[in-house]
């Protein structure tokens, strides 16, 4: 494996073993909400399921008993620790690829929205890299799926602010105030300066049009590592604003990949 | 040179297309169960209805029933820079707004005659509802919800926005 594409794949592998070891974490706080008396309980949600096979929904049934969902997210808390310090293989990467899915499915296709779609992303990128190195193809494999994980990181850039662009609530500055208003963060106070025309327009703008910039990072790799370092304060805004502290991890663990592409076109 | 490169024009080309012209709609309980193998990365695209749940409850338990005002029921929270690393609340929070969501889309595609109290996102609901209020309802009293339909910015009349209210419920702890 050529040296620019492991030090992608480290940064990947150690970026998304940290995603995935802070969503556990919370995931672990939140057990009750999956538990007996919780507003997910398998009891209640199993009805989501009812058109599978037998067999699927005793392995969910199974899967959802209190003692074995507490397992479950301690096996996968160790499974992002040994991501972080040893890299990716094709039975931790499997393992940490179903162990998504079943947690999705549990949480009826998205806990949070996505933060959970990014993060399958990376897994399924990091999983095509280390299939293929079983299969003899580690290098072809591992640059497969880093260009997987930065086209869909960048695709997310990009279709996020064209459809921002496309609306004239968010052009003239209206639609931020409004979500903002109503976020989990909200009300916003009257005197917030987000109400305020000029200072809305700009900061819907600079989203928009940094978004849509996206195509234009991969002209040359300083430029990639400009708007990924950019990136990192568009999601810390975004997590101060709207809660959204998972957006944060999940793609700054596309990072390595989007840097490594805009390498290989630049 | 990247910017000549055909297939990076094309791709971004065909992104920009596919959103000018919509796309087709596909429903089916696996398709909406494994949605995360297919995002669509339209963050806060546009502003439109936010359902809302709402609830109320009963101020005495006599013959004549008076009610309290309707109250929001899903908080709002404070914000910590702690919570960029550790934030379960605010995430769960955020993931009992989708399900109601969810709850106001199956209203919304349910047939005339369905029995919205046995979709599943309807009893997940009351789940949550009861978590939420129970400790504050006193035995022999009842309460209800209702789930509103807001325009984003604009008040809600709960009469007027209401698409769904909910029989009145007892606490379970009442026996």
């Amino acid at each position: 494996m050529q040296d620019s594409v492991w030090l992608a794949v480290r940064g990947v592998e150690i970026l998304a073993g940290l995603s995935l070891f802070l969503q556990t974490v919370e995931f672990l706080f939140l057990r009750d909400a999956l538990g007996e008396k919780g507003v997910w309980a398998y009891a209640v949600q199993r009805d989501d399921l009812a058109h599978s096979s037998d067999g699927l929904q005793a392995l969910f049934a199974f899967l959802s008993r209190e003692p074995v969902y507490a397992l479950h997210l301690v096996l996968r808390l160790l499974a992002a620790l040994y991501l972080m310090v040893f890299g990716a293989s094709a039975a931790l990467m499997l393992f940490l690829f179903l162990s998504t899915v079943q947690l999705l499915i549990r949480w009826r296709g998205a806990f949070n929205g996505g933060s959970d779609f990014m993060t399958l992303v990376v897994i399924t990128g990091l999983l095509i890299g280390s299939l293929g190195t079983i299969a003899g193809y580690a290098d072809i494999a591992w640059r497969a799926g880093l260009i997987y994980i930065a086209i869909h990181s960048a695709s997310s850039y990009f279709i996020s602010g064209s459809v921002k662009l496309l609306n004239p609530e968010w052009r003239s500055g209206e639609a931020l105030g409004l979500f903002l208003d109503s976020g989990i963060y909200g009300p916003l106070p009257a005197d917030s300066l987000f109400w305020k025309r000029p200072i809305a327009i700009l900061c819907s703008w600079a989203f928009i049009l940094w978004e849509i910039a996206v195509p234009l990072a991969f002209v040359d790799p300083l430029a990639m590592v400009a708007y990924c370092l950019t990136g990192l304060v568009f999601h810390f805004l975004v997590f101060w604003y709207f809660g959204l502290n998972r957006f944060f991890f999940a793609w700054l663990a596309t990072y390595p990949a989007l840097i490594f592409l805009a390498v290989q076109l630049g | 040179m990247l910017l000549n490169s055909v297939p990076f024009i094309v791709y971004f080309g065909f992104l920009m297309a596919a959103l000018l012209m919509g796309g087709r709609f596909f429903q089916h309980q696996w398709l909406f169960l494994l949605r995360s193998f297919f995002p669509n990365w339209k963050f806060f695209h546009a502003l439109g209805w936010v359902p809302r749940l709402y609830w109320r409850r009963e101020s005495s338990s006599t013959a004549d029933r008076e009610w309290s005002e309707w109250a929001l029921l899903l908080p709002r929270y404070e914000r910590r820079l702690s919570h960029l690393v550790f934030n379960p609340q605010v995430n769960l929070a955020l993931s009992e707004q989708n399900l109601v969501e969810h709850l106001s889309s199956d209203i919304a595609d349910s047939a005339p005659n369905a029995m919205v109290q046995d979709f599943v996102t309807y009893r997940m609901v009351e789940r949550l509802v009861r978590l939420k209020v129970e400790a504050q309802i006193p035995t022999g009293s009842g309460f209800q919800f209702c789930l509103c339909m807001q325009r984003l910015g604009a008040p809600v009349v709960v009469d007027r926005d209401s698409v769904l209210l909910s029989p009145i419920l007892r606490p379970s702890h009442a026996g």
